[in-house]
């Protein structure tokens, strides 16, 4: 078969994960959206052996605490039973039943019983006799079977540990090749190819490499060609201990799967790469580790004279039953239904029931937990909403100030506080970067970056230029950032680190204190030290093309209106417009965090979005933008409407404005209330977030909290500097009346959209495109770290260690991690996200239709999508592909007075309330 | 005040080994035990003993004395050999107690959040306090005997923190490299301690270096002690991670990062200088013996700064700049710098836990850095080889990428021929104990039956 072909079917398996400089969060499993949730996890599951639940002990626990009900766990059984043609019934008891009780007393047969130490019936005596006479022909389940690979058998039988020998060189070698600048010393044939390097290493190290590695050099040479794909060829000849098929590239490619994605990602992204873009393939990769792996066998079956590896063994769990643990099992049965009198029943009756219980085995049982649980939380969502949206809530006719968010769960929160502080305030949700489809390159980063979803592709690139003493600036600040970079490689390994070492030891003693100690004083230290070096100098945005001309540089008056026009009509506020509207721009702080940008703004590419704030906010306050707006969009904003470009913090919870200077002096003592106002809801927000901290116990008041929740934005040692989107679970498009006043526990992402504006759908479109991919991938990104933290997570934060820029390795050298750290997704409930949308079923329908990534994840169930009509309030569920009506329960929601009164030291998640602010 | 001077030193010692006790059984006896306790205790520890320091420091200044001495009692005696807790305390024991307590003190608060929540958090705090116990008792001690003692206690944490995800397999093979190498290094002190017993009756530092100064024992020339000071120095090789003894600091950054900040940026790197400081006045006496000093530092610089430079992760760069500085205070031993040595041991100390500590910050450092994108400043070079060809230059970084094939001498000469000792004691073990091991094969399910029933 085409080789080439086959390593396209390897490729699919590969990590999509970005170097971590530039991280997105995004489905795990990408590549197996085109097959449906159920499927395609199952097959993820297998290739990478994962879980896909968690221990059934978290959903018992679920259970008790009424998360998850009998109402949705039921269903699930029976669904169970049919898909897997049990028999109802079983020696006359119901097999849901059956299986009912046996989820909520779950046991595992011992391998040994000891009748004095298990605890049994006052019948056991009786069961055990007929125990004694059942023949049991138990079918090990698909689940039991646990193939073993040749290699944990050479584990097994030889102890010896075949990666192990050639891991350490093949991780070091090619972290050294795909390095962004870690090391001084970078690899001299970069732009050549991998093999050719892997040629010049082994040329070089000649004789000094282990033992096994003899004939390396001799098989190189023989399989070397300059053409990657032949080579790669060569080396598949060279296989003799296993064949060389689509399975076994597959295996050998996900072995080291960080570091096989990184190559791929260099291979087909390039542009993603900040830097030195090695030149390299998955071909050279996959000759050299299947090269490596081949001397390694050589050399082990040479030791142990075996003609072969050792063969695959299917290793059978609990085949053969003992009396005592046949009579285990139905002595657990008789006492869940004592009124069964097993006596009755023949022996093959009670064979089939030992088999069927013995099959229900905890993988199963964690399945069908997790898909009640999963169920139970969308249709509560369903039924909240529902019930909360009895009575009709209208907007006002006027406010005295509203607030355009970002649609990111954590600002649900922080929303609430601010119209819980006046009822004159209204928020809106829209995608963070503000229609803005461009790269900004600042003064401090000459490079220009994307500041616009990963979906968009950029159209310009807006500069920050100095105002004044211009090349002065710029020379300071990349003086400075050179000074920083010999700082970095003369303090390490090199002869200059002899004199620094000297020089700053009782310097680096005072910053090592301060950093530590006091965080947040170093930090004002470091801000004037950084002022001192690069000086502070006024600076403009270009945004505006120069003579109003279509350009990359800017944007002309029109384009701006239509910018301007588009957020506004997808947020709904085309009237009633207030005094002062606020553009909220999110970002977050972190110190000594490598998932840096999966905290950020999403929309923004992972950064913080204060120039796009900034931007839209100088295009809406322009004159002639608002008169274009007026004549071709027909909105006609106020002239005395400020827009004024604001920045919250979502770890440290500060709140920036940046135009305050554009406020005639009459309005400031207006708008100060205003600020003052939007302050305090921000750190109610950080009093709110502290109740998941267990450091943050005994903190009652806002100023505390901020005091608290600054200190760990800044700290070096703070692994946990927000709980980022822990918990998030659904999204709401539709107007705020539809989920105002209702406490949703930072698990909702809020999406503006009114459907009274929006005539044929388009406007649909674009908000569903803009917010379904990035919540969805939010969502499933923390799904999966959650439930397999080691397979799909980087594992704890602890030993993380950078390598090569790209990522981390846990320790010296290990694959590199992928996916999300255990602190940031301990608290997290994995569920698959509800997107919720106030519209009517065809508009939904269409925007469906237009975009095939939302198509995928929305047929194939990867997310839950839902729809309430804006007028009848029906709820309709997607289920193949059509709209089902969904009938929703009324539930009583409790009322409470404010938000932070509600949720004052408790923890864990809550039951959403009506807060009614008085 | 002198009265009082004893009591003080005794508290150093006895302070942390009191705390340790307690913990020791407060860990495994308490369940949920508060994650505060080792806190408070390790910063009471630290004012104790930083202000004992401090105490002292006065003492030493005010008498205008160089050095207390003191002999804290008798363990056990057999024969002649008496096991004595003789202490001493200099300057330099002052200085180094100081810049480890402070240190601790960092990294005691950097974990206190650090490792908030993790499995495993009080086995670390207990691990620290014995190290904290450890080095302590290497500070003061004045004889080998006692040394040792604290010598083997921050050797045997330094390899169970390697080991701290035991989960891990790699992280215990590598926990396994590094105590092979402290073994290895340790066989090196003890035959010198057993020589120092035959040659001159006595395991006290100060009666070692003052009769081998001043001759006292006239019978023995000067190359038994030559051969005694080699082995000394052949036995402080492994901690510092000098040459040959480099290839398991490369697989000892499994740890959590303030663990292996503390150890292989700062302190237990440290330690092969302390060792050679216990023997100065001897080894300053002979010239080979500095020239064999400077010999391993002229031999490790190199190589350490073409690992750490060609390193490719954060934190072997970091640990291999460490070896790289200590290379260099074994010449500035060498050359009898003693003070130099000694700021610059401390001054690397504190530059390298403070790097370790934020060197998962790299990433972002890098990002938010004006130059980064602009690759081409950065095409680093390495000034220090300007006189090699580019040819040669490439060769030396595929070399240096594969540590010099330290790893592979290492494992053809000395380890290979060790396991092929330890498995054939293995299967004799085996063959006596087949009987047995049904029995625990029986144990192991009733054990897992436990844990069903707990569910």
């Amino acid at each position: 078969m085409n080789i080439e072909k086959i390593i396209d079917e390897v490729r699919v398996y590969l990590p999509i994960q970005f170097p971590l400089g530039v991280f997105i969060h995004n489905n795990m499993l990408f590549n197996f959206e085109s097959k449906s949730f159920d499927q395609g996890t199952t097959e993820a599951s297998k290739v990478f052996g994962a879980s896909l639940t968690l221990d059934e002990s978290y959903y018992f626990n679920k259970y008790k605490e009424g998360k998850i009900t009998d109402l949705y766990l039921k269903p699930e059984i029976e669904k169970y039973i049919l898909e897997n043609n049990i028999t109802e019934n079983i020696c006359g008891i119901k097999t849901k039943e059956l299986f009912y009780s046996l989820m909520l007393n779950p046991f595992k047969v011992p391998h040994s019983v000891n009748f004095e130490r298990n605890v049994v019936s006052s019948q056991f005596e009786i069961i055990f006799d007929l125990a004694k006479k059942i023949n049991v022909v138990h079918e090990p389940h698909h689940s039991q079977i646990i193939s073993k690979s040749w290699k944990n058998n050479f584990k097994a039988d030889y102890q010896e540990d075949v990666d192990g020998y050639f891991w350490p060189l093949i991780i070091r070698f090619i972290s050294g090749y795909l390095d962004q600048g870690m090391a001084v010393w970078a690899n001299p044939h970069k732009e050549i190819g991998l093999l050719y390097s892997f040629k010049e290493f082994i040329a070089s190290n000649n004789g000094m490499m282990d033992e096994c590695f003899k004939n390396l050099k001799n098989d190189l040479d023989l399989i070397y060609n300059d053409n990657s794909v032949s080579a790669l060829e060569n080396t598949l000849k060279q296989i003799h201990y296993q064949t060389a098929n689509l399975e076994f590239l597959t295996i050998s490619a996900l072995e080291l799967r960080g570091w096989a994605g990184m190559v791929q990602k260099f291979e087909k992204e390039p542009y993603l790469i900040p830097r030195f873009v090695s030149k390299i393939n998955i071909y050279d990769y996959l000759t050299i580790y299947l090269l490596l792996e081949k001397q390694v066998v050589d050399f082990l079956l040479k030791k142990h004279s075996l003609n072969g590896v050792p063969a695959v063994k299917h290793h059978f769990l609990e085949v053969d039953l003992t009396s005592e643990q046949k009579a285990y099992i139905l002595d657990k049965i008789f006492i869940l239904f004592p009124k069964v009198n097993l006596n009755f029943f023949s022996f093959e009756e009670l064979n089939t029931l030992i088999n069927v219980v013995l099959e229900f085995d905890l993988f199963h049982q964690s399945m069908i937990w997790h898909k009640a649980l999963d169920y139970n939380v969308r249709n509560h969502f369903l039924n909240t909403i529902f019930s909360f949206n009895k009575n009709k809530q209208e907007r006002k006719n006027t406010y005295k100030a509203q607030f355009l968010f970002c649609i990111d769960d954590r600002e649900e929160s922080i929303r609430r506080h601010v119209e819980e502080s006046n009822p004159l305030y209204e928020t809106f949700g829209v995608v963070g970067f503000f229609g803005l489809d461009m790269k900004f390159r600042s003064i401090h980063h000459p490079e220009a970056k994307d500041f616009c979803p990963p979906v968009v592709t950029p159209s310009k690139t807006i500069c920050e230029t100095h105002l004044e003493d211009g090349e002065r600036g710029d020379n300071n600040i990349s003086n400075y950032g050179k000074n920083l970079l010999n700082f970095f490689y003369h303090s390490r390994g090199s002869i200059g680190a002899l004199f620094f070492t000297f020089v700053s030891g009782p310097l680096t003693t005072i910053i090592l204190m301060l950093r530590v100690f006091f965080p947040h004083l170093a930090l004002k230290f470091s801000h004037t030290f950084r002022k001192i070096l690069i000086g502070d100098r006024l600076t403009e945005i270009n945004f505006q093309s120069i003579n109003n001309e279509k350009s990359e540089h800017g944007y002309t008056t029109s384009e701006m209106a239509s910018i301007v026009s588009t957020i506004l009509k997808m947020s709904g506020l085309t009237k009633n417009f207030s005094k002062y509207i606020f553009i909220i721009g999110h970002g977050s702080t972190s110190s000594n965090n490598p998932f840096k940008m999966a905290y950020g703004c999403g929309a923004c590419g992972g950064k913080a979005g204060i120039p796009n704030s900034i931007i839209f906010c100088k295009m809406a306050n322009m004159i002639e933008v608002r008169e274009i707006l007026k004549s071709s969009f027909y909105i006609e904003v106020p002239k005395d409407t400020y827009f004024i470009s604001t920045y919250h913090d979502t770890s440290s919870d500060l709140i920036n404005i940046y135009n305050e200077t554009i406020i005639f002096s009459q309005d400031k003592i207006e708008f100060r209330e205003i600020v003052f106002d939007l302050v305090q809801a921000a750190k109610k927000n950080s009093l709110e977030r502290c109740r998941h901290f267990e450091k943050a116990k005994g903190i009652k008041t806002p100023n505390e909290a901020f005091k608290h929740v600054n200190n760990r934005a800044h700290s070096l040692a703070e692994p946990r500097p927000e709980y980022g989107h822990t918990n998030n679970a659904f999204c709401i498009i539709g107007r705020r009346e539809l989920s105002k006043e209702l406490y949703l526990d930072r698990r909702s992402f809020l999406t503006s959209y009114d459907q009274s504006i929006d005539l044929d759908g388009e406007i649909l479109k674009v908000v569903m495109g803009g917010a379904v991919p990035v919540a969805g991938g939010i969502n499933l990104d923390y799904y999966f770290a959650r439930v397999d933290n080691e397979k799909f997570g980087s594992g704890t934060k602890l030993p993380l260690n950078i390598s090569s820029l790209l990522g981390v390795m846990t320790g010296g050298c290990s694959d590199l991690r992928i996916g999300l750290a255990h602190q940031m997704v301990e608290l997290h409930e994995p569920v698959r996200i509800t997107i919720l949308i106030e519209s009517s079923n065809d508009f939904v329908l269409k925007a469906i239709d237009t975009n095939q990534r939302i198509k995928k994840m929305v047929t194939n169930s990867w997310i839950h999508l839902a729809t309430i009509d804006p007028i009848t309030k029906e709820i309709a569920i997607f289920h193949n592909n059509e709209f089902i009506k969904y009938d929703p329960i009324n539930i009583n929601l409790s009322e409470v007075k404010s938000s932070l009164e509600y949720v004052q030291e408790k923890s864990g998640p809550l039951p959403y309330v009506r807060v009614r602010a008085v | 005040m002198s009265r009082y001077i004893p009591y003080l030193l005794e508290l150093i010692i006895l302070a942390p080994l009191i705390w340790l006790l307690v913990y020791s059984f407060l860990v495994p006896f308490v369940k949920k035990l508060n994650e505060n306790i080792p806190i408070i205790a390790i910063k009471i520890l630290g004012i104790l003993i930083l202000s004992i320091n401090g105490i002292l420091l006065f003492y030493l200044i005010n008498n205008n004395v160089s050095s207390i001495t003191l002999n804290l009692g008798q363990w056990f005696s057999v024969a002649d050999y008496n096991f004595l807790f003789e202490i001493k305390y200099n300057y330099e024991s002052i200085a180094l107690s100081f810049m480890a307590m402070l240190l601790i003190s960092v990294i005691t608060k950097f974990s206190e959040t650090y490792l908030h929540k993790e499995n495993g958090y009080h086995r670390f705090f207990l691990l620290l306090s014995l190290f904290i116990c450890g080095y302590n008792i290497v500070l003061v001690s004045n004889n080998i005997d006692l040394f040792f003692m604290g010598w083997e206690m921050i050797g045997s944490t330094s390899v169970l923190l390697i080991a701290f995800y035991y989960e891990r397999e790699s992280a215990v093979k590598n926990s396994f490299w590094a105590i092979a190498s402290y073994r290895l290094c340790d066989i090196f002190i003890l035959v010198g301690s057993s020589l120092a017993h035959f040659l001159l009756h006595t395991s006290n530092f100060d009666e070692i270096n003052t009769h081998i100064i001043e001759g006292v024992h006239g019978a023995y020339g000067g190359s038994e002690f030559i051969f005694l000071g080699i082995l000394f120095i052949c036995g402080s090789l492994a901690k510092s991670g000098q040459f040959p003894m480099v290839s398991w600091l490369i697989r000892a950054m499994e740890g959590p990062t303030p663990s292996s900040a503390l150890y292989y940026g700062a302190l237990s790197v440290s330690l092969g200088p302390v060792l050679i400081l216990k023997f100065y006045p001897f080894i300053m006496h002979f010239w080979q013996l500095r020239l064999f000093l400077i010999l391993i530092g002229v031999i490790t610089f190199p190589f350490a700064i073409m690992i750490s430079k060609s390193k490719s992760d954060a934190k072997s760069i970091l640990a291999f700049s460490s070896v790289m500085q200590l290379s260099l205070i074994f010449i500035e031993l060498g050359l009898g710098l003693k003070w130099l040595a000694l700021f610059h041991l401390i001054s690397n100390a504190f530059v390298r836990i403070y790097q370790f500590l934020r060197s998962l910050n790299t990433i972002s450092d890098f990002y938010e850095n004006p130059m980064f994108f602009r690759g081409s400043i950065l095409e680093t070079k390495s000034p220090e080889f300007f006189f090699l060809t580019k040819k040669m230059q490439n060769r030396l970084y595929y070399m240096s990428i594969n540590g010099f094939g330290l790893d592979a001498l290492l494992t053809r000469f000395i380890v290979g021929p060790w396991m092929s000792m330890l498995k054939f004691f293995n299967e004799i073990e085996e063959e006596l104990t087949t009987k047995t091991k049904q029995e625990e094969v029986d144990k192991r399910f009733s054990e897992h039956e436990e844990e069903m029933r707990s569910l």
